[in-house]
């Protein structure tokens, strides 16, 4: 027989160490009360409710960290637009103030880049030349005007010319001289000339070196007689490129005559018959005054007619004066004219041709100008009603100044034309 | 080491896991963390406050403490006793206003009734509705300290050390409580 305390103390031992018993077993079917929805509801919400800052605070710490804010957005838009604002004003004020002048400057450092001045070579008119050359070179020279000048003739090969020829041939040339010198005083090249002058210069050379060659030729040929005045003269530079670049074909025969020892006048007349007769000889005189003067006017004529021109076409005037003279076979029916009239006409044509070559001479001094000058010297012209001149100025000036921009003013006498 | 997250396997984790991501702001760790102890730790308030509406309010006030330790709780403990420990401070709490401990003369009926002879002890055969009432009853009777070491150890499945962990007691005492608790429950069977 056990013990009731004993019977109880096993039971209590087997209820700690949570053995099944009749009182365990009717614990839980004690009923299992919970709490209700609402009271769940609560308990959730709160909870909820608890957490909810800080899960806000969490997501919006990791919206900060993932996503750009809108303000920095918007303020770099801004910035690069105020950015590339800036730089297109600036690139356009910068273009403004120095687009003529860089561009100016581009094209003369152009120019002078491409263009290789190039210096006439022009032999001087010694009064002891060497040997003239031989009766073929003339016409190299006249087909080649570039080419070396040809080695000296050979003495045995010319004639010797009379003293009376002598004489008339330089009394023709005198008055030639004469006459070139008192036209043409305006119209020497400076000799502080800009690189862009002397390359028109130069390039204007080539035209005048057949006769500067048929010149020395002629002087070679006479040995100091007063046609070396004449070869001389000849033999010059010619100071602008439109007189330079038409060639004197009468002169050019002459003195292709001359140096061919054919003796023949400009008309065709032989010196040597006309020289044996003393009526003859005055009437040969005269002869040579009238065909000087003629020939003077024939190229004044030619010479005005390139100044009309523009001055792409007096650069290219070399090519030009390859063709033949419209004005040397213009001239030719006007020397049949009866000598009144011929003893007018020069009067009046050298008038005509000095302010020709005075306009030409002022063009040419206006082409070393700057724009500006220039502009201004324009507008001088237009002020002293010379609106040609002025014109020609001003093409001339846009061809050489090809990027500056011409005052609107301008512009409109040039587009009125 | 308790991970961080255990969000995948929710139903697998640990409730010092649950915890710990419900510290961190995870509202569905707390869901789950209720929905595993809303039953015991509502029927240890009830069981301890003998009223369904003390039950209730000390229901809400213990999640609502656990709701606010979120931050500072550390898995040295298992969850299951700091919120216990939770509910019976508050437990406690509750009934030192609403009314006087029990006194030691009625400790000592207890154990007067519990070492009464087995002749004396009621030996009728009661039906089960029967014997689930006088449980209830007999609970009801029982002491707070007793009382709630009983529920503790039948409710929670705790030991003695944790109930001493959760009562703030000593393990010995605790014993002591369940000791007499127990003597008096079966008292009650056998009347």
């Amino acid at each position: 027989m056990t013990h009731p305390r004993n019977h109880h103390e096993r039971e209590f031992e087997a209820f700690l160490a949570g053995e099944e018993s009749e009182l365990a077993r009717l614990y839980r079917r004690l009923p299992q009360s919970e709490p209700d929805a609402r009271l769940d509801a609560a308990v959730l919400a709160l909870a909820r409710a608890a957490v909810e800052p800080q899960r806000v605070n969490a997501l919006r710490h990791a919206n900060v960290r993932h996503r750009r804010p809108l303000w920095l957005v918007a303020l770099s838009s801004a910035a690069g637009v105020v950015l590339a604002t800036g730089i297109a004003w600036q690139m356009r004020n910068g273009f403004n103030e120095s687009a003529a002048p860089t561009l100016q400057q581009s094209a003369s450092a152009r120019t002078e880049r491409d263009v290789i001045p190039i210096s006439a070579i022009v032999p001087p008119a010694e009064p002891a030349a060497p040997p003239a050359p031989p009766p073929e070179a003339p016409a190299i020279a006249s087909t080649t005007a570039a080419m070396p000048a040809p080695p000296p003739a050979k003495p045995a090969s010319l004639k010797p010319k009379a003293p009376a020829q002598r004489r008339e041939v330089e009394l023709a040339a005198a008055i030639d001289a004469k006459k070139d010198n008192s036209l043409r005083s305006d119209d020497r090249v400076p000799a502080d000339t800009s690189p862009p002058e002397r390359v028109a210069a130069a390039t204007a050379q080539p035209s005048a070196e057949p006769l500067a060659r048929a010149g020395l030729a002629e002087a070679e040929s006479t040995k100091g007689s007063g046609v070396d005045k004449l070869a001389a003269d000849a033999a010059q530079p010619q100071p602008f490129p439109g007189t330079a670049g038409v060639p004197d074909y009468n002169s050019v025969e002459r003195k292709a005559a001359i140096a061919s020892g054919s003796r023949r006048d400009d008309y065709g007349v032989d010196v040597d018959a006309a020289s044996a007769d003393p009526l003859a000889k005055q009437e040969q005189r005269a002869r040579v005054a009238r065909s000087a003067s003629k020939e003077k006017r024939t190229v004044e004529e030619t010479t005005a007619r390139p100044q009309s021109a523009s001055g792409a076409e007096r650069q290219v005037a070399p090519s030009i004066a390859a063709a033949p003279p419209v004005a040397a076979s213009a001239a030719a029916p006007a020397a049949e004219a009866p000598p009144a009239n011929v003893s007018q006409a020069p009067a009046h044509s050298d008038a005509a041709s000095a302010v020709g070559n005075a306009a030409s001479a002022e063009l040419k001094r206006n082409a070393t100008l700057a724009p500006d000058e220039w502009i201004k010297r324009i507008r001088e012209l237009l002020r002293q009603e010379r609106r040609a001149d002025a014109l020609e100025n001003l093409e001339l000036l846009r061809r050489k100044h090809p990027t500056y921009v011409v005052p609107a003013d301008l512009r409109d006498l040039r587009d009125l034309r | 080491m308790y991970r961080l997250t255990c969000r995948p396997m929710r139903a697998e984790c640990t409730d010092e896991e649950l915890m710990l991501a419900y510290g961190r702001g995870d509202a569905h760790a707390f869901e789950a963390l209720y929905t595993r102890h809303r039953g015991t730790l509502y029927r240890f308030l009830l069981r301890h406050c003998r009223e369904r509406a003390s039950a209730d309010e000390l229901f809400q006030e213990t999640w609502s403490r656990v709701t606010v330790a979120r931050e500072r709780y550390r898995p040295e403990a298992k969850f299951t006793t700091w919120l216990l420990q939770i509910a019976h401070n508050l437990a406690i709490d509750l009934m030192r206003r609403n009314r006087p401990q029990a006194g030691s003369e009625e400790t000592e009926l207890v154990f007067r009734q519990l070492d009464a002879p087995e002749t004396e002890r009621p030996d009728r055969v009661l039906s089960e509705f029967e014997q689930r009432r006088r449980l209830q009853r007999a609970l009801e009777d029982l002491p707070d300290e007793q009382r709630n070491a009983f529920v503790l150890r039948m409710e929670n499945g705790l030991g003695l050390e944790e109930i001493a962990e959760v009562t703030g007691a000593g393990q010995e005492t605790v014993k002591s409580r369940l000791r007499y608790a127990f003597a008096k429950i079966r008292a009650r069977f056998a009347e």
